[in-house]
């Protein structure tokens, strides 16, 4: 989605204070900003319900879903397996059970006693249950009584199970040691691989008997085709392969990258709660699928960074069909290398599905439901934008879009970030672009809507907005730069240092633009004890910068209150401008140097006073014959005021007639010196 | 053996006596008690707001044997919303024996007339007072409590209150008054759920100028000087003063005396009774019907603890300048303490109150006068470890009260209340001061049982027999981790790393053991965190119990102490389920079974690889070592 700046100040300015005349109290800007929804990115942010989301831009109508929901007591299913008479057996948790679909009735069952049945595999009459956390396999017979069928050592998850017909062998993909195991009919398990990472995942089949495997926590798919005889055939991106698929000699992989594992505060040792840890959110990963010929070449077809790839299956057309671990998707990718997000479904999850036959499936987690895709057209189908965030109260203007076919578009708007009763309802519909009909709020969303022609592509949808105007607001004026003589002044003095002399001052404020809309800034100042102001910069003069040098040579010294305003005018006309302005502490403008007066020669001892305008005086030396400057004290010791008279004891020269210069610096570094000719 | 002679004889007696069955007695009236008050006379009491200062009465409470006898009151005046919704009387009680005694332990309850009318309950005093000045509290607020309804199911055990059939299906959270339920997650000590109580009342030091609860003295019968200093301790936030005195709780009834409770007449709370007792003594304020109030203040403020309680025959008033109580001694075990509230407490004599028979065998001392001590514990959440643990430690001093090394191993049977077989677990310890060591005892996972049952979340139970087997042996077997070291910083995946432990044993020198460990493949390129502990230190992820059962199996979940563990730190994370423990789990797999908007329940946890060797001797200290694991093994 792209927001842009629009400069149709005029045109579209009409048009909002046609349909919101009522609002004109509010202070609107004149920036007019647009939400412009136009690529598959964009458009696939929303909910699609019965659409479908092409990676070239298109939302066209999806498939037509039947829900079957499981017991309100189950979080998710885990895992599915279609038997031959039509039935789906669902592996579901966290009570370890399994229940059979028929069409649209589910009862349960089998119940292991396990915690989740996390695969299953259908074998003659015979369903397979691979279980965890103890890693147990069970045989489950027509009657839904388990038994347990092997238990191989070490093992903990059975993440797979694929039943190869030929070998008479059922293999399992277990962890957290990473091996392969074949399984005969007696339960005799053997290792086939042991895969140098903590799982394998997931298995495929292939025509010539060899099977795939894919680990976790590394990524990489093997090829096995006699027990400890693998080889690898690609080590992908990313650290799960949690998906595979093999059909007419292409493999599919699901390789996904996770983040590091949540961070934890170990329960280890007795000392500690059993409740210290810290809860992450469940992280999903990054997705991508590849495909693999049968020449060993991998090519990346999908990606996408939130949301991981869970489960594969290819169609008869060569197809990929993929569900996703975020916002429960099922994506498409043709055979064209084009995709699709095909499917989306309100549970967070979706963990298996089969595209096989004439009744293709998925089951989701996280709310557990067994969905059937339906070959069918769907008779309507929604597609909705995510809400879209105008940053600050906005007005609605024109709803735009392109789009073949007939559908219509409405909208709604609310306050709040997600969607609740304080939102409008959604606007009648709009057939044509026109303007939105929803009240002025900071949030947006636009849905389009198939009813009547199902053959409808929508490309881009653009809404124009006007955001309410926002106030600048300055937090401080401060002076900063190389001369901070001003304010700096007496603290210098306090720490007996002096400033270099300069009648530049740099100016600098701070300011917070909500809206960020250019600003104008205007700088006066004051004497301090007056009230008339005097503009520093001329009418013309048009400053953007948050600093300002400015020169005092022409001003009287004394101190000086400067005041900055900030004004959004350059985006807003005069009327719906609005401001802002802060003054600086007091600044001390000092650019005239002291005077040395009265200097007189008597009794060893060269007299005199120092006079600065605006004081004090803060240093004084002398030099005789154009030697070193040697400093001295004022007659009453302290440097305290802007007149300090001096008297210094010249009788250790030597007798003869000298030039003795006496210089004075002020406070602000200004200095000044006198000579006078002596005999001694 | 004479204590259960005595109550078999009163249960017979009791049997006899309540000729009303548990439905009838419900039936008639209603939630016990609210319909009891109803079928008696009226009480003649006076209002505080009819009290001035210098009235005179009188009070009654019992000397000596088991007749009240009078003493002289006189008001002082009334402090008024001295506790929430409830004055103070004070008062002044010239008497020779108080004059010299002050304030009584024992006479809490004592019921104080003014006008001839039922005042309160002497109950309050002031800690070092120099003057027999005591508080009383207004009768008014004892009989609210004493007309209030209790719930049958409360007093799971007791009889005939006990509603078995209806515990299934109670929840506990009510029973546990607010106090956290136990899953069995961590190891629970004696005195656990009474220190939880205290810092629940906000228990702390009592201030020397503020009015206190008249001590509560409860006298030991039977126990060690220490073991009575160590109870002491333990429950004189709630002012009970431990005391030892004699007895074994039980006495065979005089032939004269009460066979009920009277107005001023002394009651005692039986803790334990047997070949050890421990009976806090107060005095009845008034009697109505069936129900007696006394003490006029709480005595745990455990709400409805359903402790067993008794007649008591007291002996003499013991006056001391720091303390003065009357010394005493049950005679006959009567009722049950129905309520424990701020006012008083509540006993209802038709129920005998629920114990726990018990039996502490000391085991492997030669030549000791006695090994074998059997009792009857009160059934009760907070004081059943407290009152076990004490007698644990008696038993132990008075049979081995070596100050040595000695080793323990303490088999502990707790029976369950409707289930057959015992829950056993073993314990093996070390004390370098002796058997009776209470720092090393007071962990025994036997109060761990214990918590679950009586703190578990999800039935209302009870233990229904304890034993506690403690086998010792003078001796030190020990040995202690002093170091671990594997000879290299790098090692291959799937490779077995010997780690070096140096082992300092009891008076050995140093061995050096080398436990072979190996290194899964799957943590190639981790750098990996060696812990090595005694099995006691380790503390394993226990999955969330659905039952009582699952709180119970969480207990008996645990390394022994004599092993040696090994634990390698993985990076993968678990989850714990009601009933399970997912361990190791992949990412996907984690994202998966955590949902989305679940409560913090299901939060991930590190997972380990464990090894464990066992070295038959408990095991201290531990060690560390950071290990580098090859991406690949070399080849």
């Amino acid at each position: 989605m792209n927001k842009r700046i629009v400069l149709s100040l005029t045109a579209v300015a009409g048009l909002v204070s046609l349909a919101f005349a009522a609002l004109a109290p509010e202070a609107w800007a004149t920036s007019t900003e647009r939400f412009v929804l136009d690529d598959a990115d964009a458009l696939a942010a929303g909910e699609l319900t019965r659409t479908a989301v092409h990676s070239d831009g298109r939302v066209t109508v999806g498939a037509e879903l039947r829900r079957v929901a499981l017991p309100d007591d189950v979080p998710l299913v885990y895992a599915a397996a279609r038997a031959a008479d039509g039935a789906i057996y669902l592996g579901t948790g966290n009570e370890g059970r399994i229940y059979r679909a028929r069409g649209d009735r589910v009862e349960l069952f089998a119940e292991t006693g396990q915690l989740l049945v996390s695969s299953l595999a259908v074998a003659g009459g015979d369903l397979y249950a691979g279980t965890l956390p103890e890693g147990r396999i069970y045989r489950v017979g027509a009657d839904g009584q388990p038994q347990e069928v092997a238990r191989p050592d070490g093992v903990e998850h059975v993440w797979d199970l694929v039943w190869d017909a030929r070998r008479n062998l059922l293999f399992a993909a277990t962890g957290p040691e990473g091996r392969v195991y074949g399984i005969d009919r007696q339960g005799r398990a053997q290792v086939w691989w042991d895969a140098p990472a903590s799982h394998v995942m997931s298995l495929a089949l292939g025509p010539e008997g060899e099977l795939y495997a894919g680990t976790s926590d590394d990524a990489v798919v093997a090829r096995i085709t006699a027990p400890n005889q693998a080889t690898t055939v690609h080590d992908f991106e990313g650290n799960e392969i949690t998906a595979l698929a093999f059909r007419d000699g292409v493999l599919a992989v699901a390789a996904n990258e996770f983040p590091d594992p949540p961070s934890v505060t170990s329960a280890h040792t007795k000392a500690r709660s059993s409740a210290t840890a810290t809860t992450p959110v469940p992280r999903p990963g990054k997705g991508r699928i590849w495909r693999v010929d049968g020449e060993g070449r991998a090519e990346r077809l999908f990606a996408q960074d939130e949301g991981h790839i869970t489960s594969l299956a290819i169609q008869g057309d060569g197809t990929i069909v993929a569900g996703t671990g975020k916002d429960g998707r099922v994506i498409r990718v043709n055979p064209d290398r084009t995709t699709a997000v095909w499917i989306d479904v309100d549970e967070r999850q979706v963990l298996d599905l089969s595209m096989e036959g004439d009744d293709p499936f998925f089951v989701t987690g996280d709310g557990a439901a067994l969905y059937h895709v339906v070959d069918a057209q769907p008779r309507s189908a929604v597609w909705q934008s995510k809400v879209l965030d105008g940053r600050f109260r906005s007005r609605w203007g024109q709803l735009t879009w392109r789009a073949q076919g007939q559908l219509v578009l409405s909208t709604r708007s609310g306050n709040t970030e997600e969607p609740d009763e304080t939102w409008s309802e959604w606007s009648t519909d709009l057939a044509r672009p026109g303007p939105v009909r929803s009240p002025a709020a900071r949030y947006l969303q636009i849905r389009a809507t198939w009813s009547q022609d199902p053959t409808a592509t929508l490309r881009s949808v653009t809404a124009y907005f006007l955001p309410q105007n926002q106030r600048p607001r300055l937090t401080d004026v401060r002076i900063e730069g190389p001369n901070k003589a001003a304010t700096e002044a007496l603290r210098a003095e306090r720490r007996h240092q002096i400033p270099d002399a300069s009648t530049q001052y740099k100016l600098a404020w701070t300011i917070e633009n909500p809206d960020g809309d250019r600003v104008r800034y205007r700088i006066r100042y004051r004497e301090d004890s007056q009230t008339v102001w005097r503009e520093a910069l001329r009418s013309d003069h048009v400053l953007t910068d948050t600093h300002y040098t400015w020169d005092t040579n022409a001003i009287p010294d004394g101190l000086y209150v400067v005041e900055v305003r900030a004004s959004d005018e350059l985006d807003n006309p005069g009327s719906l401008a609005l401001s802002d302005t802060r003054q600086s502490e007091p600044i001390r403008i000092d650019n005239h140097a002291p005077r040395v007066e009265q200097l007189r020669f008597a009794s060893g001892r060269l007299s005199g006073r120092a006079v600065d305008g605006l004081g004090p005086i803060a240093r004084l030396e002398y030099a005789v014959d154009g030697g070193e400057w040697l400093p001295f004290f004022p007659q009453d010791d302290l440097f305290d005021s802007a007149t300090e008279s001096f008297a210094v004891d010249l009788s250790a020269l030597d007798p003869g007639n000298h030039i003795v210069s006496v210089r004075a610096t002020d406070a602000s570094g200004n200095a000044a010196s006198a000579e006078a000719q002596i005999q001694r | 053996m004479g204590a259960r002679r005595a109550r078999r004889d009163r249960r017979g007696a009791s049997a006899r006596g309540l000729a009303l069955g548990l439905t009838a007695l419900l039936a008639v009236e209603g939630l016990i008690g609210a319909g009891a008050v109803g079928q008696v006379r009226r009480t003649d009491t006076i209002d505080v707001s009819e009290i001035q200062p210098g009235m005179r009465g009188y009070g009654l409470t019992v000397f000596r044997g088991t007749t009240p006898e009078r003493f002289d009151v006189e008001v002082i005046d009334v402090l008024h919303n001295f506790r929430p919704d409830q004055d103070l009387i004070l008062i002044r009680t010239p008497h020779p024996i108080l004059d010299q005694a002050h304030v009584v332990a024992g006479m809490s309850g004592s019921p104080v007339y003014l006008d001839g009318r039922l005042a309160g309950a002497y109950a309050y005093g002031w800690p070092f007072s120099s003057d027999p000045v005591a508080g009383v509290t207004p009768i008014r607020n004892m009989l609210v409590e004493m007309r209030r309804p209790v719930r049958p199911d409360a007093f799971f055990g007791a009889e005939p209150f006990a509603a078995r059939g209806r515990r299934r299906a109670t929840p506990a959270r009510p029973r546990l008054g607010g106090a956290a339920p136990y899953l069995g997650h961590e190891r629970l000590t004696a005195t656990a759920a009474l220190d939880a109580h205290a810092a629940r009342l906000g228990l702390g030091a009592p201030s020397d100028a503020s009015p206190v609860p008249v001590a509560t003295p409860l006298m030991l019968g039977g126990f060690d000087d220490s073991v009575v200093r160590a109870l002491g301790a333990q429950l004189e936030g709630y002012g009970l003063t431990a005391l030892q005195a004699g007895g074994a709780g039980v006495q065979a009834p005089p032939a004269t005396g009460p066979g009920r409770y009277v107005d001023g007449g002394a009651v005692g709370v039986s803790l334990v009774r047997g070949d050890i007792a421990a009976t806090a003594v107060g005095t009845v304020t008034h009697v109505d019907g069936q129900r007696a109030v006394a003490f006029g203040h709480p005595m745990l403020n455990a709400g409805e603890p359903g402790l067993p309680t008794s007649l008591v025959r007291v002996l003499h008033i013991l006056s001391s300048v720091a303390r003065s109580f009357k010394i005493s001694e049950p005679i006959r075990p009567l009722g049950t303490l129905v309520h424990d509230r701020q006012s008083g407490i509540v006993v209802d004599s038709r129920a005998d109150g629920a114990t726990v028979p018990a039996r502490v065998r000391v085991l492997g001392v030669t030549d000791a006068p006695r090994t074998e001590w059997s009792f009857e514990v009160a059934s009760h959440r907070i004081l059943t470890p407290v009152l076990l643990n004490a007698a644990i430690n008696n038993a132990i001093k008075a049979t081995a009260a070596d100050n040595s090394d000695v080793m323990f191993e303490a088999t502990s049977r707790v029976w369950v209340d409707g289930r057959r077989a015992p829950h056993e677990v073993v314990d093996v310890g070390y004390s370098p001061i002796g058997p009776a060591n209470p720092a090393a005892l007071r962990e025994l996972r036997l109060f761990s049982l214990l918590g679950a049952i009586y703190g578990n979340p999800f039935e209302v139970s009870r233990a229904s027999r304890i034993e506690v087997d403690l086998q010792v042996r003078f001796e030190r077997s020990t040995v202690e981790i002093v170091d671990a070291s594997v000879p290299y910083d790098e090692v291959d995946p799937g490779s077995t790393v010997p780690v070096r432990v140096t082992l300092r044993r009891w008076s050995r020198p140093e061995e050096v053991r080398v436990v072979p460990v190996r290194i899964p493949e799957r943590l190639a390129g981790e750098t990996l965190q060696l812990r090595l502990e005694g099995g006691d230190a380790v503390r394993l992820e226990h999955p969330e119990p659905t039952d009582l059962d699952g709180v119970l199996a969480n207990v008996h979940q645990a390394y022994p102490a004599t092993a040696l563990l090994v634990s390698i730190r993985t990076p993968a994370r678990g989850l714990r389920f009601a009933g399970h423990v997912a361990r190791h789990l992949p990412p996907s797999a984690l994202d998966a079974l955590q949902l989305r908007n679940d409560s913090d329940r299901n939060r991930p946890f590190v997972t380990y690889d464990r090894h464990q060797v066992d070295l038959g001797a408990v095991v201290g200290g531990n060690a560390r070592v950071d290990l580098r694991v090859r991406e690949v093994p070399r080849p």
